[in-house]
């Protein structure tokens, strides 16, 4: 997971926000990680842009729309296998995707295995 | 001695190359810039067509049921694979089927039923495991993964770096050595599985490109079966060898058609750009810049086809190292200036991820380390040129 604390979205400080690439999590009030994203190549305002989508009043994913309240992020160039590393150990913390990835009905990656299960012995499904 | 391509190669590059232009290319106008797979339904898709034009597995040989080109062949065709944004290394996005295991060519019977086979159906993936954190070009004392025998089966300690494919992987080729005293004949190949107690990866290794990054994986004390030893104990490194220079061979067309499509890219440009009211291919110091990428671009070709005819008449491998070290020094250098001078003359777009020069740039820095570095390459040329038998000339 992201090493860094989660932070309260405020739409006055958005600024703040670089537009850089790199990935971000988006989580409900309690910390919980709704949504694990990147601001890739071809996104218009980098991890801003992204970022604050998930906040405003046009934010097309049912579970941060209703549930987003935290964030936090790391600029990186190598977005898309930091992205994949994130949700792959989030997978095996939970035996699933974050709720908000499952909801945008976009076909998650091919994601791989870094560890056998610790309940059955053997890699995650 | 004939320096024209053959009429069937013509066919198949052409048939590749209609499959890049019209296929490929269009889908990367959505993708991430540095996306390196297609969407399922898309590589479903494709691959059925690729299929359906008998060119799936290109490198695999007719006697295990691929199209059984020539290293010519696929050198030419290689060149043609890698021309869009994503090539260099997801040349078609592996729609053409991704290079395989070919040490496991060599495996017996029962290891092909079980590991080649599903590999080249499609079914299995496999990884390579040669380089430790200790180092990969010098595999004879580098190794210090360890095998020791346990009656029917053999325990492997140690961890491996740089390995591409291990965490969606069912299985790989781990090298670890069997006796400490033999030095290049104490290394043997075994074949682990990766759901086998005690192996993990233990991270991605974040590099340059985002595409097909490199795992870092621990075996601790995994246990195989004495039956997945590949070839004979003591002899993983010749087995690793054969395969590693004839595949020098394809990544350095691959690097070659990276420069291709970025002089392609740079002489467009140049046409089209005007500074101080004429086109930028009527200032001499754009015109020397393409020139000398043509020269570099033309004299790798020809290195690249030479060794690869080599490999194709000599077959085997310590026969074309020198060749083949040529061609892989030469073909990834000059392919990494050609990218940077096309860079040079795109000006700001170069860098920006609306083209795709910036990736092939990353990517293309990487190439001049991966498959045995050029100072390595340079090693093997010397040794070649002090062995005795100099004589310089083609006949």
């Amino acid at each position: 997971m992201l090493r860094k604390p989660w932070q309260p979205f405020d739409p006055a400080n958005l600024k703040a926000i670089p537009a850089t690439l790199g990935v971000y999590e988006v989580a409900d009030p309690q910390g919980r990680t709704l949504y694990i994203g990147y601001a890739g190549g071809r996104s218009l305002f980098g991890l801003r842009g992204e970022i604050a989508r998930h906040f405003g009043p046009e934010n097309p994913n049912p579970v941060t729309r209703a549930e987003a309240a935290l964030y936090r992020y790391e600029v990186t160039s190598a977005y898309l296998s930091r992205w994949y590393e994130l949700l792959t150990l989030y997978y095996e913390a939970h035996y699933d995707l974050p709720p908000g990835n499952r909801a945008t009905g976009d076909r998650p990656p091919k994601l791989g295995r870094f560890h056998l299960s610790p309940v059955t012995g053997r890699w995650q499904p | 001695m004939d320096l024209q391509p053959s009429e069937e190669q013509r066919m198949v590059v052409q048939t590749v190359r209609r499959f890049i232009q019209e296929e490929i290319i269009p889908l990367e106008r959505d993708l991430d810039p540095d996306a390196f797979e297609l969407p399922p339904e898309d590589e479903e898709r494709l691959t059925k067509k690729v299929r359906e034009m008998g060119l799936y597995g290109l490198d695999v040989p007719a006697e295990f049921g691929g199209p059984g080109l020539d290293t010519v062949t696929l050198a030419l065709v290689f060149e043609e694979l890698s021309q869009h944004r994503a090539g260099l290394y997801a040349p078609a996005y592996g729609v053409f089927g991704t290079v395989g295991l070919a040490q496991l060519y060599r495996g017996t019977e029962e290891q092909r039923q079980k590991y080649l086979y599903p590999m080249l159906r499609g079914e299995k993936r496999g990884f390579f495991a040669l380089t430790e954190p200790s180092g990969g070009s010098d595999p004879a004392r580098a190794i210090q993964t360890k095998a020791v025998r346990d009656g029917d089966y053999w325990v492997i300690t140690g961890s491996k770096v740089f390995i591409s494919g291990a965490d969606r992987a069912d299985f790989g080729l781990v090298y670890a050595r069997t006796d400490p005293t033999k030095g290049r004949q104490g290394i043997t190949c075994f074949i682990v599985e990766t759901h086998m107690p005690g192996f993990s990866i233990r991270r991605i290794v974040h590099t340059l490109r985002s595409a097909e990054y490199a795992t870092e994986i621990t075996l601790d004390g995994v246990r195989v079966p004495a039956g997945n030893i590949l070839g004979e104990e003591g002899q993983g490194l010749d087995i690793a060898n054969e395969v590693l220079t004839r595949n020098r061979i394809t990544y350095s067309a691959a690097s070659l058609g990276v420069a291709v499509a970025a002089q392609r890219m740079a002489i467009d440009y140049a046409r089209q750009r005007e500074t101080f009211g004429a086109p930028l291919s009527t200032r001499q110091a754009i015109q020397w810049m393409l020139i000398d990428s043509e020269i570099e671009i033309r004299s790798a070709r020809w290195l690249i086809l030479q060794a690869a005819d080599k490999a194709d008449r000599v077959k085997d491998a310590r026969a074309y190292r020198f060749e083949t070290a040529i061609a892989k020094a030469f073909a990834t250098e000059a392919a990494f200036r050609v990218v940077d001078r096309a860079i040079q003359i795109h000006g700001g777009y170069g860098v920006s991820k609306d083209l795709p020069l910036e990736r092939w740039f990353r990517e293309l820095r990487i190439r001049r380390i991966g498959e045995g570095p050029t100072e390595v390459q340079r090693l093997i040329i010397a040794r070649e040129l002090f062995s005795g038998g100099y004589h310089g000339s083609l006949v």
